[in-house]
């Protein structure tokens, strides 16, 4: 049986915002798909934004990406 | 908005059918919903088909750290796996928030799926929704000792 086109399970990237909407907005800018937007305590930036695959952004703006890994 | 794509954009719900299986899982404002899992995409690619799992997220106490995750710890394959797909397009495509809506009704069929730890977090200006000073003193806020 062919793999199914569409298989949201290969793994997820995560995105901090402050709104919900602005998930939304980076799907709707980027060519993403949305899977879930989830509650953190970090009070700055209090919104998860969870996006299907490994989400790149424009390679001008690559630079301006940050995890938080990096900060430790 | 500026926008790197001219993908459509849909908004897919991924309908949860069977009676128990259903009221178990989904309470929303104390209400319940049988939506099992939904997503907005603007990636451009086709629409769930027959036989496809959405994602599932989990959420396991002992290794939930509020100052790494959201909700969940992990990611797996979902149990629900869809049966059937209906589309339903724009009316007025370009002039309405979703160029299609997409209902994927569900069927439970529980697997054995290997978890996956949600990954770090990501912080850029569009985590800001653009604005560059409040993203530029996130930055600096980043590079401040903790003091003890």
């Amino acid at each position: 049986m062919p793999e199914p086109r569409y298989d949201s399970a290969r793994n997820v990237s995560r995105h901090a915002a402050a709104t919900n909407e602005d998930c939304q907005r980076m799907a709707a800018r980027y060519g993403w798909l949305l899977e879930d937007v989830e509650d953190t305590e970090d009070p700055v930036l209090p919104k998860d934004c969870v996006f299907k695959g490994k989400t790149e952004f424009p390679k001008a703006f690559n630079e301006l990406a940050e995890t938080e890994e990096d900060q430790d | 908005m500026e926008k790197f794509h001219n993908n459509p954009r849909k908004w897919i719900m991924f309908v949860g059918e069977g009676g128990k299986h259903v009221d178990q899982r989904l309470v929303i404002r104390q209400g319940i919903t049988n939506i099992v899992a939904e997503s907005y995409d603007s990636s451009g690619q086709g629409s769930p088909e027959p036989g496809c799992r959405p994602i599932e997220f989990v959420r396991i106490e002992a290794d939930h750290d509020p100052s790494f995750h959201g909700w969940s710890t992990h990611y797996k394959t979902s149990d629900w796996v869809v049966d059937r797909v209906e589309e339903y397009p724009a009316n007025m495509p370009g002039l309405q928030d979703f160029d299609e809506i997409v209902v994927c009704h569900c069927k439970y069929s529980p697997i054995d799926a290997e978890l996956q730890p949600m990954p770090a977090r990501i912080v850029s200006l569009d985590s800001f929704g653009g604005d560059q000073e409040a993203f530029d003193r996130w930055k600096e806020a980043q590079k401040e000792p903790v003091s003890v």
